[in-house]
């Protein structure tokens, strides 16, 4: 016994550290953005046409973000689950003096793909910030009177697709139903850079 | 249990076999999954970073980037999981400790991957697939490890990040159970198989074990079975090298046989028992004449005559080789044979034979004996034959006497021998030679065949000597007949190297009338009647009669007493003295022997000279009678004051002067007696110098050339031939006492002596007269001329010591010789001891 001691002993540590590797890992991917203070009405200078007729989806993203590309995946199954009854946009941000395209990635072409989805560049960020969004993900959801039902993210951690209380938030609102929560956790990278975003930070305030 | 299923149940050593391999197994399984794991897990953790910078390459925030936190995770994180247990499979493949930590590992390294994809769906494949792969190592224990990390991780997120797992239903207790139970599910159904798969391992070590141990006695019998069969091989192997050896001795002495079989003068040939010939070397191609091509296969009658066949047949033999004419193991027997071209020839076989499993063999080695034959057949001639003539010998006369003498009885019939001898054919070899006289045998021979009947035998017994047998004559008178037609036959005279030669013979017969008689005593009767009939007179037959035995006894005491009185010196010299007839004065003596036989007495020469001549007594009788004669001539002349002039004649037979060593007998009797060559006259009779005139001119030419005097002994009784006179060197003749016997009656005698006394004054040849024994005779002689004369009127012969006293008187007195010849041997013995020379 004593001479496994040893043995034993790197086991636990060698086990240990990559728990806790592990761990940091997953708590890295449990940690959510910043999240959106959404306007409850919709923005009178969004070049957005709203629904007015339905509920309209806004979701907020960066076309290189890789932890959006669980969020297009679950938006995906959302507008299938809508069944027409949602008007989604997704704007791709493309931050001030990004080449001409920098924006068309494959994130652009998911979802562009995804029916009921229309795609549009948000230059320079400019409808992110009507919508007081901040990261990669956020989703807003607004009534057919512009009225604001909810802001999150549709994915429960960062890059996981799955199941998640944003998306069963947003389906049930479509649904007509009370949902539990109107605000879930969005996992997603900085829309905006570090600079802009400290400055926005410091006017929030 | 089916018939063909194995029976596992194995107890004690078997089953502790079966452990081992078991465990073998096991260990060997799991050092091979810890190897391929740790390969697998350094190509995985590749992959995991791959798959890291396909889902995460980078993090953005607004328009900057930066690396992802999930490549740094993938390499490192991902490196420290693998790293470890990549390091145990190299250092410690097969060790519980390292396939637990790879079971971990394992399962760290799936949690690392869902996070880094995302959580997705698929990524979660990588713990069931790594749950199904560690069950390769066939230990459920492994699969502990593995589920604990699971079920800690799950624990771990499910209390910190339940939505992360269980998503919006994590408060659902029954998710979890759902969870936990599609792992459980697994485990159990891993565990089942791996259960089933160490099952059948264990079986599996137990057939292996059974069949080892089946094996190992199998292996053991083989072992076993092996080494009998190395000592076999081994004991092979020095059979095989002992035939070899045998084999390589049997191919030497294969090679020494074939060798020697080839280069053997002899024929060797070998057949089966159908007399089928098998082997053939070249002697017998070289006898035969057949090739090995063309006579291997053909049957060996053929190289024997159809007789022999014919005899095989009668003697209802199978082999010609084994028959009555040919048995193994006898000695040589002769046969004839049979060559190629048909001819006959003789020759010996020698035979052998051997038995095998595939029958009996014969061998033979046969031997031409062509020229064996031919050499017995000439010696058996020359044994039996005269070479010189090719009549029978004595050897085959006699065997054939014996032979006739065996029919007398038989078919009533006489059987005669004859004796034949040349009277005079020694005087003739002499004289003409050798050579001649071998011609002049060889004509007889010729002559006695040519008149005798074909079963007569004509046979040379010697020398001389012939015999003929006469078989099957009805009447005694037969030898006779043939006996005189012999006779006959020889007189006509054999022309000898251009010679006309005369013979006679002399001839014995002896007749068997009964059979009874011994075939060599008939022969010596024959030669006995013979021995008579040359006593008689020679040229002359005679039938054997009893009493002729005496007679011959007596002629061979004689020889006996003649060798005996050479030996004892019973011979005398008695010297006759020669007288010049015109002055009566002595000038010689003619030397004459006389044997004083101690129990006959004296002994004429007429009685034994021939006698001695014909035993070659006369030789050595000859020589002393020379030397003698010299040796008391020199006395005398010495004793008479020294005159030169007397001088003494000696008598040289026909059978002396022939010998080749007459000069040197002369010339060292004149030496050792000191007297002059001019003193010595030797006497030769007509006959001597008639016989090979050549030898006889050249013999004398050496004897004149030496200083001797030559005269010729009874000139007149002979051929008196005058050629030989003047071709011979001759410078006395002595006239014959028969011519001088008459001389006083005046008749033809007389005229013969004068004719004799002029021609020898013509020839200027000293003449003298012998045995005159009158005054009246030697008047008479002096009237016709005659030189020199001897004989009783002047004296007698005298011995020596008379001598003395006669040359005494002669010297002293002057004596006249009417008064010396008055009894002169009784006058010497009053006067020897007075007179001195």
């Amino acid at each position: 016994m004593k001479k496994r001691a040893p043995f034993i002993l790197i086991t636990v540590l060698w086990v240990s550290i990559v728990a806790a590797g592990i761990s940091a890992l997953g708590n890295y991917g449990n940690t959510p953005g910043r999240a959106a203070a959404a306007p409850n009405d919709w923005p009178a200078g969004s070049k957005i046409q709203r629904d007015a007729g339905g509920m309209t989806l806004v979701l907020i993203a960066h076309p290189r973000c890789p932890c959006t590309r669980a969020t297009i995946g679950e938006l995906s199954r959302l507008m299938a689950k809508a069944q027409g009854r949602l008007k989604a946009y997704v704007l791709f941000i493309r931050p001030e003096g990004s080449p001409v395209d920098w924006e068309k990635t494959d994130l652009w072409a998911a979802a562009a793909a995804i029916p009921g989805v229309t795609v549009l560049v948000d230059d320079k960020g400019e409808e992110a910030d009507r919508f007081q969004a901040a990261t990669s993900g956020q989703n807003l959801l607004y009534s057919p009177e512009g009225k604001l039902l909810f802001s999150g993210g549709i994915t429960l951690s960062r890059g996981h697709e799955g199941d998640n209380a944003g998306r069963d938030t947003i389906i049930s609102i479509l649904n007509g139903k009370q949902p539990a929560q109107n605000e879930t956790p969005v996992y997603g990278c900085p829309i905006f850079a570090p600079d802009k975003e400290k400055q926005k930070m410091e006017s929030a305030k | 249990m089916k018939q063909t299923d194995i029976d596992l149940t194995i107890t004690g050593p078997t089953f502790e076999r079966a452990e081992e391999l078991f465990a073998e197994h096991r260990q060997s399984i799991y050092k091979h999954t810890d190897r391929i794991f740790g390969v697998l897990m350094f190509i995985q953790w590749l992959g995991g970073i791959a798959a890291a910078f396909f889902f995460s390459p980078a993090t953005w925030a607004g328009p900057y980037s930066q690396t992802h936190i999930h490549i740094w995770a993938a390499i490192f994180l991902g490196g420290l999981i693998s790293f470890f247990p990549i390091l145990l499979a190299l250092t410690r493949p097969g060790a519980p400790s390292t396939r637990y930590v790879i079971a971990i590992a394992q399962m760290l390294m799936s949690s690392l991957l869902i996070h880094l994809t995302g959580g997705r769906i698929e990524t979660h494949f990588h713990i069931f697939g790594s749950l199904a792969f560690l069950s390769f190592y066939r230990d459920w224990r492994v699969l502990l490890p593995a589920t604990l990390i699971v079920a800690a991780d799950h624990i771990f997120r499910g209390t910190f990040w339940p939505e992360s797992i269980y998503g919006v239903l994590a408060a659902d207790n029954w998710r979890w159970l759902e969870h936990a139970g599609w792992v459980a599910f697994e485990d159990i159904v891993l565990f089942i198989a791996v259960n089933r798969s160490v099952k059948e391992m264990w079986n599996t070590a137990k057939t292996t074990a059974k069949i080892r141990n089946l094996n190992l006695g199998l292996e053991t019998r083989v072992l076993e079975r092996t080494l009998q069969l190395e000592t076999s091989n081994k004991d092979l192997e020095k059979e095989v090298s002992e035939r070899r050896l045998t084999e390589e001795a049997l191919r030497l002495s294969e090679n020494r046989f074939r060798s020697v079989v080839e280069s053997a003068n002899d024929a060797i040939i070998s057949t089966d028992n159908n007399g089928q010939i098998l082997s053939w070397n070249d002697s017998a191609h070289q006898i035969f004449g057949y090739g090995s091509e063309e006579i291997l296969g053909q049957s060996i009658s053929v190289l024997f005559p159809a007789v022999y066949s014919q005899q095989l047949i009668d003697s209802k033999s199978t082999h010609l080789l084994n028959s009555s004419l040919m048995r193994i193991g006898r000695r040589a027997t002769e046969l004839s044979g049979l060559r190629k071209d048909n001819t006959e020839f003789p020759l010996e076989i020698s035979l052998s034979s051997w038995e095998t499993s595939d029958g009996t063999f014969y061998g033979g080695v046969i031997r031409d004996v062509t020229e064996r034959k031919s050499l017995e057949d000439q010696l058996t001639q020359q044994a039996l034959h005269d070479p010189l003539t090719n009549l029978a010998n004595r050897i085959l006369f006699r065997d054939r006497v014996e032979h006739a003498l065996e029919k007398v009885s038989r078919n009533h019939t006489l059987v005669s021998v004859l004796f034949l001898d040349l009277d005079n054919f020694k005087t003739i070899n002499d004289s003409l030679g050798h050579a001649a006289g071998d011609d002049l045998l060889l004509s007889v021979a010729q002559r006695l065949q040519a008149c005798l009947r074909p079963n007569d035998t004509a046979a040379r017994l010697g020398g001389d000597e012939f015999a003929v047998l006469l078989e099957d004559t009805n009447k005694i008178e037969g030898g006779t007949i043939v006996a005189e037609r012999i006779r006959d036959i020889l007189r006509t005279p054999f022309r000898i190297n251009g010679n006309d030669v005369f013979i006679r013979t002399s001839i014995g017969i002896a007749t068997a009338l009964t059979g009874d008689e011994d075939p060599a005593e008939l022969l010596r009767n024959a030669d006995v009647a013979m021995y008579m009939a040359k006593s008689r007179g020679k040229d002359r037959y005679a039938l054997f009669e009893p009493e002729m035995h005496e007679a011959v006894l007596k002629r061979v005491q004689l020889e006996d007493d003649l060798r005996r009185a050479l030996e004892d010196n019973d011979f005398e010299i008695y010297y006759q003295p020669i007288v010049d007839l015109n002055s009566n004065k002595l000038i010689g003596m003619e030397a004459l022997t006389r044997w004083n036989h101690p129990e006959r007495g004296v002994i004429s020469p007429a009685d034994f000279i021939p006698v001695a001549e014909e035993t070659n007594l006369i030789l050595p009788l000859g020589r002393w009678v020379l030397e003698e004669a010299c040796r008391q001539a020199r006395r005398w002349q010495l004793q008479c004051a020294g005159d030169e002039d007397l001088a003494i004649t000696v008598n040289i037979s026909s059978r002396q002067f022939q010998d080749d060593s007459l000069f040197l007998a002369v010339e060292d009797a004149l030496s050792r007696s000191g007297l002059s060559a001019r003193s010595l006259i030797l006497e030769i009779t007509e006959g001597t110098m008639l016989a090979n005139t050549d030898t006889t001119l050249r013999k004398l030419n050496e004897l004149k050339e030496m200083g001797v005097r030559l005269a010729i002994d009874d000139f007149g009784t002979g051929y008196s031939s005058l050629s030989y006179l003047q071709r011979f060197p001759i410078d006395i003749l002595k006239i014959d006492k028969t011519f001088i016997d008459k001389i006083e009656l005046g008749n033809e005698a007389s005229a013969v002596t004068r004719a004799i006394l002029t021609m020898s004054s013509t020839l200027h040849l000293t003449t003298i007269a012998e045995g005159i024994e009158t005054s009246a005779q030697m008047s008479s002689l002096q009237t016709m001329g005659c030189e020199m004369g001897q004989g009783y009127h002047f004296a007698k012969p005298l011995t020596k010591e008379d001598m003395d006293v006669f040359l005494q008187q002669y010297s002293n007195e002057t004596l006249h010789w009417e008064d010396l010849t008055l009894m002169p041997d009784e006058k010497v013995l009053e006067t020897s001891a007075a007179i001195v020379c």
